[in-house]
């Protein structure tokens, strides 16, 4: 499989009158903070932190392109156990960092060492669908566990779509299928788990590379585990797997099921790129992370001024192509499909103003998602809405924001079922294709944000992947009669839109802040840190017993990973938030082996 | 020449023993009599149960402040001392120095002197300071001057400013979750089961609006933070503990270059207020 080369191509900063950055300060005394101000503390376990992106040099772009079109390994050379600092950072750009929705925590990760690792390569090979060939040696595997997306969101939809009275019955009906079939309320919040696989494979790979400075990369495997019908071929094999990785018959029942495995292992021709660049690109990675681009304008009243400024900045269209050509790569990488015909397969739709029609495109679909809000709140069942203070009707009022379109190129993006089963590929790997080609195109950009990045900047590329007005189209799809997003362009293709690809030229950071803090009204002002310590998602399997990763002697991680680089938010007069940089786990514990006396 | 009370086995003093003894507290005029006591053939205990309380990671040698654990008794020997004439339970750490002159083998037998006599005086009552030695046969390998507050004494002292220190740089700042059976844990440990670490209700019977965590507990974790590579060189540690931290609760920890230090601070995350600030210095 051949993946196209990708060449650097910048955005250009605006002239330096119109160059502005977030330069966050603390509340003044008595003054309630809000999500433009810095936080007092950060409490967290987390490795991200909140981080800024460090510039890039062209040379050194050029350099990172290798990590944006990774071939699968063809084989492992045999070496020891990993270090546990190398595992950490490995997790820390994987699971750890993965692009899921902020409120939510959708994976969790058995990783098994050397010894294990065999046992893993054996079950594997008894399952068809496999992408590529088992490969022996793997000096580590991580199993990652996945489980339906269940939010508050999809909390309301369980009282969406109901005739009135006789959603007495119905709305129980779906809550027992939701709680115990694991059924969706619509199609497109069961394609989201897929997606986010899709993102977190895709970052997997890279980690791999990134945290052992090029030496070792990741086979990853997905086909067994993405579609019901290869399960059930693989069921037994499938049920060894998870027995070895101790998933319970109660954790099952909530929907954890094997989503992907990933073989780590030593190299046999380890990639060219340096120490320096691996530990840059790391840190820049956790600092893509660490805010939450928001879906729409920050031009609010009471927000600062820099985030009322126009700044007129300009996409160049190679970087647009660039970003498409990493997209098909990712699609064709992860489903097999051949790379020309990746093209045509993954649906794209722009609907920016700046493309013909954009405009009336845009406020169509503004309009169209307003419409299904309106219809969806008059249709709440009463009886559930009047005993909770009209909770439901204000949360899905509230969900507009989600919908917001705003950037220099935005597309939809989509698949046709039709077409995907004629090439033969498993509807759900070809969801989480699609989710893998979104997040290479976004990083592709993300990092061309960097480069070059003057020091009066916080970045020059923002992109914010939604599937928000998908979601709400799919509601109008299932229940009100409305056509699909993607209708008018690919009407005849049976198009399902799927994802939202924003990206916004800018030299200003979004507020630091995140979901919870922005919907919880107590919560407003106080940062609440959602994403995971590696204690609550990972685990080590090391002597037949399965270990929480970094929770030991009664301490927890609070080592930001990647900290060496220093990228770390700070007030303008360089003040550090307080908690913000965090702490080295202990030498003796991160310098050791995690499997000693193990090896492949 | 100070009198030196030699001991053949750790002293056992119970808790009621201590509740219940009256000491008068300091007469104007009066200060505490020299009291010494030394324990020998000490084989450091507990040494893994620590450092799993602690957050030490498994090592050859002790932990920094581990042979603290191992004076306790010796110090509550003085304190329960018939000379000694502040009450124990009302005894306030206030700030501790230890200067390890190299790293103390899990294997190497012990003796340890305690010594205890005279005071200073404070604007909140009287300042007492135990010193106590470590030995490793004839050679001194550890050292330390535990400073405690007593309030059972004549309010003489004048209020002294707190002397310029350099600022801290943080280069690392974290926070700690401290649950609430915490001081139990370490209380176990260290056999300072004093009732103000230990549950809620006991230690609102002294006055606390909750259980606080013992002050050795936080250099202790602090050090481990820190995870400093113990060479031979001599380590100097010195803490001073300004206010409690209550549990269950959390504490930020702060720690960079501090003059020709290392400082550490720890304080609470959301009003800022300092718990303790710390120095460590490698000769």
């Amino acid at each position: 499989m051949i993946q196209k080369p990708l060449d650097v191509h910048t955005i250009s900063p605006p002239p330096p009158e119109k160059r502005v950055r977030r330069n966050a300060q603390w509340p003044a005394p008595d003054t309630r903070p809000n999500r433009y101000t810095l936080p007092s503390t950060l409490q967290s376990g987390s490795p991200v932190g909140y981080r800024t992106r460090q510039a890039l040099t062209q040379e050194e772009a050029r350099a990172a392109m290798v990590l944006l079109s990774l071939p699968r390994p063809e084989g492992f050379v045999s070496s020891g156990s990993v270090e546990e600092q190398a595992l950490f950072d490995e997790c820390s750009l994987g699971v750890l960092s993965s692009r899921q929705s902020t409120n939510f925590r959708g994976h969790r990760q058995v990783t098994l060492g050397p010894e294990d690792s065999k046992e893993v390569a054996a079950l594997l090979g008894e399952m068809s669908s496999l992408e590529s060939t088992v490969l022996d040696g793997a000096c580590h595997t991580h199993v990652v566990l996945t489980r339906p997306y269940r939010t508050s969101f999809t909390l309301l939809l369980t009282f969406v779509g109901h005739l009135p009275i006789v959603s007495l019955l119905t709305v129980g009906w779906r809550a027992l299928r939701k709680r115990f079939a694991h059924a969706d309320d619509i199609p497109t919040i069961g394609f989201l788990q897929h997606l986010h696989l899709g993102i977190l494979a895709e970052a997997m790979e890279r980690a791999a590379v990134l945290a052992s400075d090029g030496q070792r990369g990741a086979q990853i495997f997905q086909g067994p585990f993405s579609d019901p019908n290869t399960r059930s071929v693989n069921q037994a094999a499938i049920g060894r797997l998870e027995s070895l990785c101790g998933v319970t018959t109660h954790q099952r029942a909530k929907g954890w099921r094997i989503g992907l495995v990933a073989q780590v292992g030593r190299l046999h021709q380890p990639h060219r790129i340096s120490r320096a660049l691996c530990r840059k690109i790391g840190a820049n990675l956790l600092a893509f992370r660490s805010e939450r681009i928001q879906p729409g304008v920050n031009a609010e009243e009471k927000a600062p001024a820099q985030y009322q400024v126009r700044q007129e900045m300009h996409v160049p269209d190679d970087l647009a192509i660039m970003a498409g050509r990493a997209g098909y790569n990712a699609f064709h990488h992860w489903t097999g499909c051949d790379r020309e015909r990746a093209k045509d397969l993954l649906l794209l739709e722009r609907i920016d103003v700046l493309s013909p029609h954009g405009k009336e495109r845009l406020r169509e679909i503004r309009l169209q998602l307003g419409e299904i809000t309106d219809r969806l709140i008059k249709a709440m069942p009463k009886w559930v809405d009047w005993p909770t203070g009209m909770a439901f009707s204000r949360n899905a009022n509230r969900g507009r924001k989600a919908f917001a379109l705003a950037g220099q190129r935005i597309y939809v993006s989509g698949l046709s079922r039709r077409e995907i089963a004629e090439e033969g590929i498993a509807w759900e790997l070809a969801v989480r294709g699609l989710g893998a080609g979104a997040a290479r195109g976004a990083l592709y950009c993300e990092l061309m944000g960097c480069v070059d990045l003057p020091s009066d900047c916080d970045l020059l590329a923002g992109i914010c992947l939604m599937a928000g007005p998908v979601n709400q189209n799919d509601i109008g799809k299932s229940f009100y009669g409305y056509a699909d997003l993607m209708a008018p362009a690919f009407g005849d293709r049976d198009p399902t839109s799927l994802l939202v690809w924003a990206l916004k030229a800018k030299t200003v950071s979004d507020p630091i802040g995140n979901e919870e803090q922005l919907l919880n009204a107590a919560r407003k002002g106080v940062l609440v840190d959602l994403r995971p310590a590696p204690h609550d998602v990972v685990s080590t399997r090391v002597k037949g017993r399965l270990a929480p990763l970094r929770k030991r002697h009664g301490r927890t991680n609070g080592e930001r990973a990647f900290s060496e680089i220093g990228n770390f938010v700070t007030s303008p007069q360089g003040e550090p938030v307080p908690g913000n940089m965090g702490s080295l786990w202990p030498r003796a514990w991160r310098e050791a082996p995690v499997w000693p006396g193990e090896a492949t | 020449m100070m009198e030196i009370l030699h001991l053949t086995e750790p002293p056992k003093v119970s808790l009621l023993k201590i509740l219940a003894s009256r000491k008068p507290g300091l007469a104007p005029g009066e200060t505490i009599p020299p009291i010494a006591v030394q324990l020998d053939g000490i084989q450091p205990r507990d040494v893994d149960a620590y450092a799993r309380v602690c957050g030490f990671p498994a090592e050859d040698s002790l932990p920094l402040p581990l042979p603290h654990i191992l004076a306790a008794p010796l110090h509550l020997a003085i304190a329960t001392h018939r000379d000694f004439p502040l009450p124990a339970m009302g005894l306030v750490h206030v700030s501790n120095s230890i200067l390890q002159h190299r790293p103390i083998g899990r294997d190497e037998t012990l003796s340890i002197l305690c010594r205890g006599g005279g005071h200073r005086p404070h604007p909140r009552g009287a300042l007492v300071d135990l010193e106590t030695e470590v030995f490793s046969g004839d050679e001194r390998v550890w050292q330390s001057s535990t400073t405690a507050l007593s309030t059972a004494a004549p309010r003489e002292g004048e209020k002294v400013p707190r002397p310029e220190v350099e600022p801290l740089i943080p280069e690392r700042s974290t926070s700690w979750h401290l649950p609430s059976d915490l001081g139990r844990r370490y209380g176990a440990i260290s056999r300072d089961r004093n009732p103000i670490h230990m549950y809620r209700w006991t230690a609102k019977i002294f006055g606390f609006k909750s259980h606080i965590i013992h002050g050795m507990w936080l250099l202790a974790r602090s050090l481990s933070e820190l995870d400093l590579a113990m060479g031979e060189a001599p380590t100097q540690v010195d803490i001073d503990f300004l206010r409690p931290v209550f549990l269950p609760g959390s504490v930020l920890f702060a720690s960079g270059p501090q003059g020709d230090a290392l400082g550490f601070c720890l304080t609470h995350p959301k009003s800022g207020k300092t718990h303790a600030t710390g120095l460590v210095r490698r000769f």
